[in-house]
């Protein structure tokens, strides 16, 4: 049995100590000796979100493919543990060895989600290192990171050595390639980096500078090596069916929010709906067959022994063959008495008897997500779903025993007005009396609608990425205004304070300046910034204050189109042409059709593959 | 068909909290392939009986579960090995058998369970073995109770089975045979609370290691071990 790193006395006094002791079912072990090249896998939060997170254990099967590679997992010790080690000098270690991180040749971070950015200073810190890469020694692991907050890796272009940008299957191999025969060859960490500059995909952000205007705009964004490319471009796998998917996932010992099988069916989304990063940057959508999908699902089941499955993907219904799959996971399902979620489905006739179909379990709320109250919004955010939809589905739900109707919005969205904020309340009303316009004998007793509002904060690779986010009072105000127009029992609505939006806001679109904020955030005491309990806004109000940051100039501020963007520098494939077109669009109120429905050249063909190239051979 | 299964949970899985093990022990089940049976309702749950729960931070070296499987042919062994191949280390299956029918399940059974407490030397003064012995033998052991809304004082004396004291090297090791089950259940760390109380020293959970070595049934005035049965 591994010998934990921390003592058993600790582990008693902290909460769900199995969070640190690793040695999961399904997790890897290997002989240190045989290996070359130790990585940590590090998810900035606690053990239980981080392994609810897929894209970990993809890549950390895939990782450990490798003979000559040992991936480990690190997560952040909840704030109980981290006290104890820090009073214990006991520094940042990786559960499978419970060796510490510091002595690993790389720390990887997957970043998803701005919130996160103080957790990972923190655990460079917890590692015992620099969080300052220009501070860092020779002997210090390489720190890298990914994930979808590393399309605009600026903000912690200071902490990070390496960013690789796009999905890890397609060349991190390459990257350990290029280490391995350098660790063998001896040679400095500057010298590696360099090397790295050959290979597409990676940023490194030590080889570039960039200058400001007086007025804080970016002047220049210019490499200082001459190998360093301009355009860092997105690296994906080409096609899913070929590429590899692990036939296993780690059991968690505690239990975590998507306890169960996730397979993802595909990845991108063809709706292109303009507030939506995910939408843009995950160009083009790449598909899996069935066959492909039933025997991955067979596997996965029969090795976890989990008794739920859940369909992964931006949106589940869009998947091209849907019908005859679910029929065809219906009843591999049925067979093996596992439950199947899916989430993210369109409402529909098809939808509805799918659910009655798998859900034995009291029909209990079913989700639209209309993120605009007003048809009229609802065309500048390019979100293709009419009022018509939503009530036809509602009926359909209502009809067939459902009794709660949940409704995600969105405040605060380019060109918004009080009429669109008012929309909402009249779309919860017609949903309501929808439902009372059903005969008693064919519906429920009562019906509950429930209305949640969520602050849109613009993101890079959209086309709202030049727009000015609502301040914190505008987003208060528009929720009091609704909360006051909401009056009907029946009704409920639910929202949240909007300050963790606007720092998100500030974080999305930052530059290499907002680094200083968040280090700063952190040493006044900022971590787990995304759980409210945690979330102090005091840290980063300091913080601003000694950075002489203004927080508005990243979050509130409309930019031009000739702007440098921060982000300029990182190639997605969608093209800025195409992004200001679509801006313009959504000013003009015009929808844009799905790309099955019509290609709209935003440049994702550059990748050969996916939906760009469906129907052609 | 019901089987009973006595299990170790040992080294670091006794960081693994009860309901953490139920949900173990259902993947593992399914793992195995063993057809297991289901509750009927709403939603179904593998009809999964652990014994006596074990708190966390203790281990084990007999823990029960009884399981309910479909009927069909497999032998005792098999369904041993099937589960011992998925089990992570730390929790191993030792003994397993069929039930009869008209056997009480392994929850309903319990009276008994025995421990050994493991006390470092270190803190501890010259006096501390005569001093358990005298603990052990007062008439009475009153111990404060807290509930929900008011403590009161209870004397765990005649939950108290039996005792004894012995040491290795670096540990004072207390044996307890203690009351235990739904009804009337004694937890180890209120006696060595109490114990330490009495020595006049600071008790800290967290500072002990607790094992516990058997379950037991009440059979005709007799404590026999669940497995036993």
């Amino acid at each position: 049995m591994t010998k934990l790193r921390v003592t058993d006395a600790i582990l008693k006094q902290v909460e769900k100590p199995a969070r640190y002791i690793g040695n999961e079912v399904n997790s890897i072990i290997k002989d240190k000796d045989s290996i070359d090249i130790r990585f940590a896998f590090c998810f900035p939060d606690v053990y239980e979100v981080g392994m609810s997170h897929l894209g970990m254990q993809i890549l950390y099967y895939f990782l450990n493919e490798r003979k000559d590679t040992y991936c480990e997992r690190v997560f952040a010790p909840w704030t109980d543990m981290e006290e104890k080690m820090r009073e214990n000098n006991i520094n940042l270690f990786a559960l499978e060895s419970q060796d510490e991180v510091k002595g690993f040749d790389f720390i990887g971070f997957t970043l998803q989600y701005e919130m996160s950015y103080t957790n990972v200073i923190n655990l460079i810190d917890l590692a015992g290192i620099s969080p300052w890469s220009k501070e860092r020694k020779e002997e210090d692991p390489i720190i890298c990171a990914g994930g979808p907050c590393a399309y605009n890796p600026e903000p912690l272009a200071d902490f990070i050595d390496f960013f690789y940008i796009g999905e890890g299957e397609a060349s991190l191999n390459k990257v350990l390639d290029i280490y391995k025969e350098h660790k063998k060859n001896g040679g400095s960490k500057k010298e590696f980096l360099e090397k790295l500059l050959d290979i597409e995909g990676i940023y490194v952000p030590a080889f570039y500078e960039v200058k400001y205007k007086d007025n804080g705009i970016i002047e220049s964004f210019l490499p200082t090596h001459k190998n360093a490319k301009s355009k860092i471009k997105k690296q994906i796998i080409k096609d899913p069916n070929q590429s590899f998917y692990p036939s296993k996932l780690i059991l968690p010992w505690v239990q975590t929010v998507h306890d169960r099988v996730n397979l993802e069916i595909f990845r991108g989304c063809i709706r292109g709906c303009r507030f939506c990063h995910a939408g843009f940057v995950y160009r083009p959508v790449r598909e899996k067959s069935k066959e492909v999908l039933i025997e991955q699902a067979k596997k996965l089941l029969k090795n976890t022994g989990y008794d739920e499955i859940s369909l992964s993907s931006l949106s589940t219904s869009d998947y091209s063959e849907f019908e005859s799959f679910s029929q065809e996971l219906l009843q591999t399902c049925k067979d093996a008495k596992v439950n199947i979620s899916l989430p993210s489905l369109r409402i529909d006739k098809f939808s509805i008897d799918l659910m009655s179909n798998i859900q034995k379990v009291r029909k209990s709320s079913l989700t639209f997500a209309p993120e605009a109250g007003s048809q009229r919004l609802r065309n500048v955010i390019n979100k293709g779903i009419t009022e018509e939809d939503i009530l036809k589905g509602s009926k359909l739900a209502f009809e067939g025993g459902w009794d709660r109707i949940k409704l995600y919005f969105m405040i605060g969205l380019p060109t918004e007005t009080e009429e669109d904020i008012i929309a909402i309340k009249e779309l919860a009303d017609k949903i309501l009396d929808t439902f009372y316009s059903i005969p008693k004998e064919n519906r429920a007793r009562n019906a509950k609608v429930v209305v949640s509002s969520s602050c849109f904060v613009p993101k890079p690779f959209t086309p709202f990425q030049w727009e000015a986010q609502n301040t914190y009072e505008e987003f208060m105000d528009k929720q009091q205004f609704l909360k006051k127009v909401i009056k009907r029992k029946g009704i409920q609505y639910n929202y949240h304070d909007a300050i963790l939006s606007s720092l998100e806001g500030m974080l999305a679109r930052g530059d290499r300046r907002v680094g200083k904020v968040i280090y700063y955030a952190w040493k006044f005491g900022a971590k787990f910034d995304s759980w409210t309990e945690k979330f102090n806004m005091a840290h980063w109000e300091k913080a601003f204050e000694k950075s002489k940051i203004e927080p508005a100039f990243y979050a509130n501020r409309k930019r031009e189109y000739d702007e440098i963007l921060p982000w300029d520098h990182i190639w997605v494939g969608v093209s800025k042409s195409f992004l200001i077109k679509e801006h313009q669009k959504a000013l003009e109120e015009k929808t844009t059709p799905n790309c099955r429905e019509k290609c709209q050249v935003c440049g994702a063909t550059i990748f050969q593959g996916g939906v760009c190239y469906e129907g052609t051979n | 068909m019901k089987v009973r299964i006595k299990f170790t949970k040992e080294g670091n899985l006794k960081f693994i909290g009860h309901l953490d093990l139920l949900r173990l022990f259902q993947r593992s089940i399914k793992k195995a392939e063993l057809p297991v049976e289901y509750s009927k309702g709403f939603n179904p749950h593998q009809l999964l009986f652990i014994a006596l729960p074990l708190s966390l931070g203790t281990t084990s070296e007999g823990e029960y579960i009884d399981i309910e499987l479909k009927d069909f042919p497999i032998s005792e062994l098999e369904i041993k090995d099937r589960l011992n191949s998925v089990f992570p280390q730390g929790l191993k299956v030792k003994e397993l058998k069929f039930l009869k029918e008209n056997i009480k399940n392994g929850m309903a059974a319990v009276d008994g369970a025995e421990y050994d407490i493991y006390i470092s030397k270190e803190k501890l003064s010259d006096h501390f073995y005569q001093k358990t012995k005298e603990f052990f033998e007062q008439k009475e052991i009153w111990v404060e109770k807290r509930g929900k809304k008011e403590s009161k004082k209870i004397n765990i004396k005649d939950k108290i089975f039996d005792y004894s004291i012995r040491e290795n090297k670096d540990s004072w090791i207390i044996n307890l045979l203690l009351s235990a089950g739904s009804k009337d259940n004694l937890k180890a760390e209120i006696v060595i609370k109490a114990l330490y109380e009495y020595n006049l020293l600071d008790f800290k959970e967290y500072e002990i290691d607790i094992h516990r070595i058997d379950i037991f049934s009440r059979i005709d005035n007799q404590l026999i071990p669940l497995s036993n049965i």
